[in-house]
């Protein structure tokens, strides 16, 4: 997961590297995501999150297309 | 072992101690470290990393069973650092650069680069909300596959 500095940037990245074009977020976004996966981190019963809860918590910040399912 | 299974109270410990250590020294720490610091054997803790890397807790180097990645930290230098307090810590993308003071809940400075021409691109994270918001992130695996190969995710 890169930062660029605009949605050209990514454009013109995935040509080079003959890349498909994959998921953009907002930074913004990116926090909140970053906020909801890592929060609990550091709790000694923490567990690495099955598929169904993490599309869920994906789902909670409105990433609902395929491409966040993690099931095939 | 499934990336769900219920880790064992031993590989805990010892995941906790990991990210203990890399919060306090901004270095992910060596399995010999580890074993020295808990009174363990080097091959106890080779084995809770291994356990906890088919679980998707850690992500260990190719060639050893020391760890690369106890998300959101790194333990090589990358291009996300990622600045706490007086600490430094290296991130993999900008994903879990965003994630160490999401973690840590602490202020940040996130220095790294456009991905496509390199260009220096610096985030202060303030209490929890970006001080500076200039940039836009791309996923280029879908989540599906991001465990396909860890590395390039």
């Amino acid at each position: 997961m890169l930062l660029f500095r605009s949605e050209e940037h990514v454009t013109r990245w995935s040509k080079l590297w003959k890349l498909r074009r994959g998921a953009t977020l907002s930074l913004e976004q990116g926090l909140r995501l970053a906020q909801a996966w890592y929060s609990d981190r550091l709790e000694r019963d923490w567990h690495p999150k099955p598929p169904q809860q993490a599309e869920a918590l994906f789902a909670r910040l409105g990433l609902r297309s395929r491409f966040w399912r993690m099931s095939r | 072992m499934q990336a769900n299974a219920i880790l064992s109270s031993f590989d805990r410990t010892v995941r906790l101690h990991i990210y203990r250590q890399t919060i306090q020294t901004g270095r992910i720490p060596l399995a010999a470290e580890t074993a020295r610091q808990l009174r363990r054997s080097v091959p106890e803790i080779r084995g809770a990393h291994r356990r906890l890397a088919q679980a998707h807790a850690l992500v260990l180097e190719e060639t050893s069973d020391e760890v690369l990645r106890a998300a959101p930290f790194w333990a090589v230098p990358t291009a996300f650092a990622v600045e706490v307090a007086r600490r430094s810590y290296w991130a993999s993308c900008i994903w879990d650069a965003l994630g160490i003071p999401a973690m840590l809940r602490k202020n940040a400075r996130i220095l790294t680069g456009c991905g496509c021409c390199d260009s220096p691109m610096a985030l202060q994270v303030h209490n929890g909300a970006l001080a500076r918001a200039q940039g836009v992130i791309h996923f280029a695996v879908p989540a599906r596959r991001w465990y396909d190969n860890i590395v390039f995710t």
